[in-house]
């Protein structure tokens, strides 16, 4: 603390004064001013050092990293020793520039290289690097953009240190990302696919002086055994760079990055730790639902939380967006347990009884449908049906047998499935059947497999140099499976609709006997306008009228009665799934 | 107004337009600071305007007060944000939909089409302009809900989840307002901001007021939705749609513009209070932070970072220069606000206005130096300067040193 004393007579100053040291608090006296507390700045903060456009390969990659802030670009840069004709060319619009993409489908990588060069073909830049985002969301299409982000930034880094306003050839064997590539961003929208990478290129198109004469190469054409164009040849090369880069990723498993770190990109979201930056609105919208989805499966224990992680969500969503909606309708049925079996329809009151139709057991559920006992012959048909469909589709034979074996004995006997398994799977398969096993059969009728599995049939396809994928094995496997499940309730609701079941189940005893205690009654104080129902002899009424008509002659006597307060109490006085059969009032208790 | 009235109509027929008074109304709208919100009030209830209409005679517009919907672009609005009027149509065109549906003699795939392809498209035109709750928007799917799917062979009763559950993953891919709103909501605000369009730089605006209002340092989406919220008074858009996102574990990776921290062991006024919060009113706190202009504890302790500047205590508004952000309008302030705010500010330290705390080196740039502080010392320590919160310097010669 300093022991200075100031007058308190201030004296305006018409410039900001420079020789200010430290920031103080002061008091206030009468006439007088002191020092309270005093700090000396002591640690300055990084000022950012001022950036000059540079033609040297290292001073245009701090440019790109710096000034335009977006490191991202390129992990790889290459240079020829001098760029000086290069430059030259650029400013003449006589430089080339070619981009690639390649993306490995089956994990989830994709990598882009770019190149620009000069006429003469000896001086040149060239760079690549893995494209960030979530492995779901990478795609050949997301490669080729990532290409032409990096032609772009470097075209307008060079054009932006060489102070020109060239027209750049650039070649692109993507025509779709072709389209794309310097859109207005008036056209840019958070529905397109890949927009945050669309975004940037609208961007820097936008900001740089350089324009772009695009043209589309063919790819791959190193193969024909012709000359090859500069353009092509550029092409291949870029190809075996991205490639490369890809094939590095892969193997030294590195980490991708999730997310485009660009200060000219559309934001974007992320939800359970997945960027999404593809059809914006749709995608939260789905993300959202399917969410709140597979946690109610989880909560009624349909699944449980850690199956989530292992099913083929993309076989069930591929299989469920192929079939009718006939079949989408009854499979979201199937899987909320809202299929009218038994104890859905006496939950509902729509039903007397819950017993299955055929074998009469009490508590018809929806798995009911396929362990009956008397539909057998219909599961052992179904089952031939599916054998024979996989093995037209070349199942691993033992595979094959394996599914077949198991879901005939889970239909007979459930707890005998573990060891059939055991018996049947060779010992390459049991791994993934157990895991089957551990989410369930009634889960897997209902589409719901295992990873595993479907990796097997994918390797088993590799092996007999097939071009099938096990995904879409997995695909048409889950709609058979529902077709399987579809028939077995089409045979239960043929043995409930087409005999007198459906009336049983329903109440039709006691509705005999209440017809008969009502007859034995008689009139009684009823109006004379009913006498003709009463002359109708029992037998007739019970033997020689449809259900239907039964129902119409007790409503129309038992309402009359209730309305002269002269009802007797029965099981329709207080049943309201009895009373909404016949078609009475429900009654409130 | 009126003069500005005038000139537009004006404009408008020398492009050959004219207004029509009886399709033209009006509002004015004031807000007030009433039981801890901003409350819109009627400002305009004794005024009358005047427009000519395409005979050159002069027709009094229609005032409308702010609770009163008017329908603009098929949506109706009103000024208060109330969703009363379009909550009833949007109601009237589901049942309407509904009871249509109900007396059709179509097939069940027919009805199935009819969900997903006819009505949904009609409720969701007015979702992102609206903020409805999602009672509201279970209250107007309610009838498409309950005969759509009886139609389509489904039961009414069919859970929620798999209600709403896209087709894909086992749903029945009905319409969910309330997701399908606030996800447009989202996307039409991050779209506009990247595109820098009117509503896009309204949006910002928005964004950086609610950061000065809720007073924390970084990315505000970073922060617990529910925490902020208990001293974040001002309801707006931006406001509902991070509510949305939280709940559903969106993670927003909008960048704003961020207040930083310029000490080291600083922290943020209302994140500290909230820490060590026993019941106390937050939004009493903020409200008096807000009427000193500050946001972290480096903003209210003296130069050498141990004490707590006593000017922050007094029932005055501070005069010091503290930052150069533009702040919202003051809010009333109680005594019983300031007594809570001297509690709170004595909480942070441990001997009468020693900070439990010191707040050690700057974090400052030099180039930054003179900016966000009032009062200086000159290298040769024969005078101080002082700097108003416009800028404008005035300098204080030595009496006497010692």
């Amino acid at each position: 603390m300093t022991h200075s004393i100031f007058h308190n007579i201030p004296l305006e100053l018409t410039h900001p004064p420079s020789e200010i040291k430290d920031r103080i608090l002061i008091k206030l006296h009468k006439h007088v001013i002191t020092i309270w507390s005093r700090c000396t700045l002591t640690e300055y903060g990084t000022d950012i050092p001022p950036l000059n456009g540079s033609t040297s390969i290292r001073g245009m990659k701090k440019f790109l990293q710096c000034i335009d802030n977006e490191p991202w670009i390129s992990e790889v840069y290459q240079t020829s020793a001098s760029i000086s004709i290069l430059l030259r060319d650029f400013q003449e619009g006589k430089a080339l520039a070619v981009s690639d993409g390649s993306f490995y489908e089956e994990f989830k990588v994709g990598a882009a290289a770019w190149k620009i060069q000069s006429n003469n073909r000896l001086e040149f830049i060239s760079g690549g690097r893995i494209i960030p985002g979530h492995p779901d969301a990478q795609s050949s299409f997301r490669s080729e953009l990532g290409g032409l982000v990096g032609i772009g930034m470097v075209a307008m880094a060079l054009a932006t240190s060489t102070a020109s306003s060239p027209i750049l050839d650039l070649g692109c064997d993507g025509a779709s990302a072709l389209l794309r590539y310097n859109l207005p961003s008036l056209k840019v929208s958070c529905s397109m696919k890949d927009y945050n990478i669309i975004s940037i290129l609208s961007k820097i198109w936008d900001k740089s002086t350089a324009k772009v004469n695009a043209i589309e190469v063919r790819g791959h054409q190193d193969d024909l055994g012709r000359a090859l164009t500069v353009m092509e040849t550029m092409n291949v090369d870029m190809d075996n760079m991205a490639k490369t880069i890809a094939l590095d990723a892969i193997t030294k498993e590195r980490k991708i990055p999730s997310a485009i770190k660009s200060h000219r990109n559309m934001q974007v979201l992320i939800i359970e730790n997945r960027t999404i930056h593809s059809q914006l609105r749709k995608t939260i919208y789905t993300a959202i639902t399917t969410q709140n989805l597979r946690q109610y499966m989880v909560k009624e224990q349909l699944l449980r939380q850690a199956d989530l992680r292992t099913i083929s969500w993309i076989a069930f969503e591929h299989a469920k967006s192929k079939v009718l909606p006939k079949m989408q309708i009854f499979i979201t049925k199937v899987l909320s347990n809202t299929l009218p079996v038994g104890l859905v329809m006496t939950k509902r009151q729509h039903r007397w009884s819950s017993k299955y139709p055929r074998c009469s057991q009490m508590g018809e559920s929806t798995g009911h449908i396929c362990w009956d006992k008397g539909a057998s012959n219909t599961w052992e048909a179904n089952m031939i049906i599916l054998s024979t469909w996989m093995n037209k589709v070349h199942t691993e034979p033992s595979l094959a047998l394996a599914i077949t074996d198991i879901l005939r004995m889970w239909q007979k006997r459930p707890s005998h499935v573990q060891s059939t398994l055991e018996a049947t799977a060779i010992p390459s398969q049991i791994e993934g059947l157990l895991q089957q096993d551990d989410i369930g059969w009634m889960q897997f009728i209902q589409g719901f497999l295992h990873e595993d599995l479907v990796l097997v049939q994918s390797n088993y396809y590799k092996e007999i140099h097939s071009q099938k994928t096990g995904k879409r094995w997995a695909t048409n496997l889950i709609k058979k499976l529902w077709e399987v499940m579809h028939s077995m309730w089409k045979h239960r609701n043929d043995i409930l609709h087409e005999s007198d079941i459906i009336n049983t189940l329903s109440g039709q005893d006691f509705l005999e006997i209440s017809i008969q205690h009502e007859l034995d009654r008689g009139r009684e104080n009823l109006r004379s306008l009913f006498t003709p129902y009463f002359l109708i002899p029992l037998a007739v009424l019970l033997a020689k009228t449809s259900p239907k008509n039964q129902r119409k002659w007790f409503l129309l006597i038992k309402s009359a009665r209730e309305r002269k307060g002269t009802d007797i109490q029965d099981e329709f006085s207080t049943n309201n799934t009895l009373r909404k059969w016949i078609g009475l009032k429900t009654t409130h208790s | 107004m009126q003069e500005a009235l005038n000139e537009w109509v004006n404009w408008m027929e020398v492009t050959g337009g004219a207004i029509a008074p009886h399709k033209s109304w009006w509002y004015l709208v004031d807000y007030k600071w009433k039981r801890g919100k901003w409350i819109c009030t009627n400002a305009g209830a004794n005024l009358s305007l005047t427009a000519k209409d395409d005979t050159g005679e002069k027709s009094t517009l229609q005032y409308l007060n702010n609770d009163v919907a008017s329908k603009m672009l098929g949506i109706y609005m009103t000024p208060d944000s109330n969703n009363i009027t379009q909550i009833q149509h949007m109601r009237k065109q589901a049942t309407d939909w509904a009871s249509k549906l109900s007396c059709s003699s179509i097939s069940k795939s027919e009805a199935w089409t009819a969900l997903h392809c006819t009505i949904p498209m009609k409720l969701k035109y007015p979702g992102p302009a609206c903020t409805l709750t999602k009672a509201q928007c279970q209250f107007v799917m309610a009838p498409v809900n309950k005969i759509g799917l009886t139609r389509s062979g489904i039961s009414s009763t069919l859970p929620s989840a798999f209600r709403v559950g896209p087709i894909i993953s086992g749903g029945a891919g009905v319409l969910d307002l309330y997701t399908d709103t606030r996800s447009g909501t989202l996307t039409y605000l991050i779209d506009q901001i990247w595109h820098q369009t009117s509503s896009g730089s309204l949006a910002n605006g928005i964004r950086e007021n609610l950061v000065i209002e809720a007073g924390v340092t970084g990315l505000i989406w970073d922060y617990e939705f529910s925490l902020l919220k208990q001293w974040i008074v001002t309801d707006t858009l931006l406001l509902h749609t991070w509510e949305f996102a939280f709940n559903a574990g969106l993670h927003l990776d909008i960048h704003h513009a961020q207040i930083h921290l310029s000490r080291q062991f600083d922290a943020p006024l209302m994140i500290t209070f909230a820490k060590m919060r026993q019941g106390r009113d937050m939004r009493a706190l903020n409200k008096v932070r807000l009427y000193h202009d500050v946001t972290t504890i480096a903003d209210i302790s003296t130069a050498d970072g141990t004490q707590i500047d006593p000017t922050f205590l007094s029932s005055g508004q501070s005069t010091s220069r503290r930052n150069d952000f533009k702040w919202p309008e003051k809010h009333e302030i109680k005594p019983a606000d300031l007594a809570l705010w001297r509690k709170a500010i004595k909480s942070l330290c441990a001997l009468q206005l020693h900070l439990s705390v010191p707040l050690e080196r700057w974090k400052t740039r030099q180039s930054d130096w003179t900016l966000n502080w009032n009062w200086f010392s000159s290298t040769t320590a024969d005078k101080i300067f002082h700097q108003n919160k416009d800028g404008i310097w005035t300098d204080y010669a030595i009496k006497e040193g010692r």
